[in-house]
């Protein structure tokens, strides 16, 4: 009989289904450690036969000795820095990069996604080119389109002419019109940081109280408010206060370049990384009869240069600044002055990024407004409303849910996609660590940092959008 | 009131036609449907009632033939169509509530975008609704939080908070429990009553029979047959109405 064969007492361990599920995982960890450790094994080995600048096995030392090259663009950075300094460079660079290529690539993405799902036939079609062309080439290939094809073909400086005030499109970069925070408006930027940090408190806050009282709604709009609330009386603490420091002196050399700084040391001579630079103040240059001979405003750091004076000055004063003050480029010779520039490499690689990440949300984005019911449209027509309201009010708010995770797949590949930067020579992350591989020959070092750094920018683009994902879920039941 | 407000004749079909690609959907379709009227159109499904219902508000469009809304000639002008979708409410069979708004957001969402009414006026409008239709309670409640009945009823409170002169019903109680059809229908019954002008596509034969002024009997794209319920029921005059009441009466 049947059931006299089958027990109901405990089964043996290696039939136990609850055993069985453990063992198997057992095995599977054990598996993977023992690969694990020959790889580490095999590495350690190797590295320990060779013989590089970067000491023994897996030291990180490398990271505090002189770099001793320099960075083309990023946040100012001198030979004399650390490695670990030069790093930091670029993976601000790569920020910089990822930051802009995300948010313009959505709004790009989100434009030809309902384009393409639009009734002009024309205005679809064009949206389906344009995805079809830059959805199909390899991005390499189009980051040097836009490279070679497009920005060098753009005129010299010499011959740029410019855009009204916004500034000049040349082949050596884009030369903008920018606001910056002068001497007298330094607090600024921690003015800008508070009111980030206030904002976002402001908007949780205003959104826990909505919560409680059972009113829908997002505190986005308080938040907003709080932040241009704090940024509007930082400005005003800062007008205010605006005074220049009792010991500004400067340093005028072949009549016509020099800097404006505090001298903290009270010897007179400009001295790097002890004395402060002054940035973005108005000063006047006046010749040995007492004639005015040039007019302008310090850069960034505090430095001034003028070609081509009618006479070399001698003297020089300053104003007091207001807190923020705009700086038109200004041709000089064979460069620019003032403003903000864009290199042809930051603008080559955020375009090509941008387009090719667009042609990828695009499609995304048609999906998402597919994949909402088509009684959704026929409920909101019937109720009068028009097809842009339709779209914004009804159906964008529900593809979201749709469009959501496989954006943030986009918003990854973008930041990793950035790594090719090296193709054209722009100093992201990935550029700068070959370098100091190059140098110091600490190989896997290098790797690993490179690998910790995207993927620490990974999780937290993933956690942000996850945490997003659950804000704009349905609620049910 | 305006000049053509005083027309008896709220909605006129006269000869309406679509086609399907090869398939003649709706074939010479007219009717006339007067102010406060309930006209109620039964028939097999693929009859062609849901596509003529939704041709009146331009759900659907029709390729020839003539509709007149409330005195506004349906053509292709977006003007028109914008006027009378404003004076004509639908009910569908699938709700298609907006399931990211709560039912109060939902209500409010065309007085306040369309109408350009005040939102909190809106909001008072839309408590009187949701009291009318007897769940005042749910207004900030999610639609999926709702049963199909009250889903069903918020739909309904949407429509009205349009002020429309005339509700369209196409299916409004076929994607229902059994349970949750009653509460919903009572709300129709109590809307035909305050003299409001509906069209109803139904299969609710208790409904049509009580409520109807007018049944209209359609059949393969074609009306066979228009009559009163009375006459309708007990004395068909055509071998297809008698064939169909037939088949669901049993």
């Amino acid at each position: 009989m049947t059931s006299s064969t089958l027990s109901t007492q405990r089964p043996p361990f290696y039939r136990d289904t609850r055993t069985i599920a453990i063992m198997l995982q057992v095995l599977f960890l054990l598996v993977v450690l023992l690969i694990g450790w020959f790889l580490y094994n095999n590495m350690v080995t190797r590295l320990a036969a060779g013989n590089t600048a970067a000491g023994g096995a897996l030291s990180w030392g490398f990271l505090g000795q002189t770099a001793g090259f320099g960075i083309s663009e990023g946040p100012t950075f001198r030979p004399e820095e650390s490695y670990g300094r030069a790093y930091l460079v670029g993976v601000i660079n790569t920020l910089r990069v990822g930051i802009v290529g995300v948010i313009l690539a959505t709004v790009l993405g989100l434009l030809a996604g309902i384009a393409r799902v639009s009734n002009n036939w024309l205005l679809s079609k064009l949206a389906m080119v344009y995805v079809e062309i830059f959805r199909s080439t390899p991005l390499l290939v189009q980051l040097l389109f836009w490279y070679v094809g497009v920005i060098a073909a753009l005129p010299p400086i010499q011959e740029a002419a410019p855009l009204g005030d916004l500034g000049y499109l040349t082949n050596r970069g884009m030369y903008l019109t920018w606001i910056f925070p002068s001497e007298t408006g330094r607090a600024l930027t921690w003015w800008l940081l508070g009111g980030v940090i206030v904002g976002v408190m402001v908007a949780w806050l205003r959104r826990r109280q909505l919560e409680r009282a059972g009113v829908p709604g997002s505190g986005v709009m308080a938040g907003f408010a709080a932040f241009v609330l704090v940024l509007v009386i930082g400005f005003l603490v800062a007008l205010g206060a605006s005074q220049m420091p009792t010991t500004t002196t400067y340093e005028l050399r072949r009549g016509d370049r020099g800097a404006l700084f505090e001298d903290i040391n009270g010897n007179g001579a400009f001295d790097l990384n002890v004395d402060r630079p002054l940035a973005y103040v108005p000063i006047t240059l006046y010749g040995a009869d007492g004639q005015v001979v040039a007019s302008g405003m310090t850069n960034g750091d505090g430095a001034f240069r003028f070609i081509d004076l009618p006479a070399e000055a001698t003297r020089l004063e300053w104003t007091t600044p207001a807190p923020l003050v705009v700086s038109e480029p200004q041709r000089q010779g064979f460069n620019f002055s003032g403003g903000i520039s864009v290199t042809p490499e930051f603008a080559a690689l955020l375009l090509a990024l941008v387009v090719y990440t667009g042609a990828f949300i695009a499609e995304i984005v048609r999906a998402g407004i597919n994949a909402v019911n088509k009684g959704q449209w026929e409920a909101s027509r019937a109720l009068g409303l028009s097809t842009g309201a339709t779209l914004r009010m009804v159906v964008l708010p529900q593809a979201l849910r749709v469009i959501i995770p496989p954006l943030t797949s986009q918003y990854l590949n973008l930041v990793k996609n950035s790594s090719l930067a090296i193709a054209v020579g722009y100093p992201d992350l990935f550029n700068v660590s070959r370098t100091i591989v190059n140098q110091t020959g600490a190989e896997v070092q290098g790797i690993l940092l490179v690998m910790a750094t995207y993927l620490t920018f990974s999780l937290i683009t993933s956690l942000f959008m996850n945490w997003y994902n659950k804000r704009v879920a349905l609620v049910e039941r | 009131m305006a000049g053509h407000a005083e027309d008896a004749d709220i909605i006129i079909a006269k000869n309406v036609n679509k086609w399907y690609g090869e398939f003649h959907a709706l074939k010479n379709v007219s009717l006339t449907v007067k102010r406060r009227e309930v006209v109620v159109i039964i028939g097999p499904s693929g009859s062609g009632k849901s596509t003529f219902i939704r041709t009146i508000n331009r759900l659907e469009e029709h390729q020839s033939g003539d509709i007149v809304v409330d005195g506004i000639p349906l053509t292709r002008d977006v003007r028109n169509i914008e006027a009378i979708r404003m004076e004509t409410g639908m009910v569908f069979q699938q709700f298609n509530l907006f399931p990211h708004l709560t039912v109060m957001q939902n209500i409010t969402l065309a007085p306040i975008h369309v109408r350009k009414m005040k939102k909190q006026e809106a909001e008072a409008r839309a408590m009187q609704l949701l009291e009318r239709v007897g769940i005042p309670e749910q207004a900030q409640k999610y639609p999926g939080q709702l049963s199909g009945g009250q889903q069903q009823r918020v739909a309904i409170a949407r429509a009205l908070a349009m002020q429309p002169k005339i509700m369209l019903f196409d299916e409004p109680t076929s994607a229902l429990d059994p349970e949750m059809i009653r509460e919903v229908l009572e709300v129709m019954e109590e809307l035909a009553e305050s003299g409001m002008t509906m069209v109803v596509v139904t299969h609710e034969m208790g409904f049509a029979k009580g409520v109807a002024d007018r049944i209209v009997f359609m059949d393969s794209g074609e009306i066979v047959e228009i009559g009163t319920p009375d006459h309708f029921f007990t004395n068909p005059q055509h071998d297809r109405t008698k064939l169909f009441l037939q088949q669901i009466l049993k």
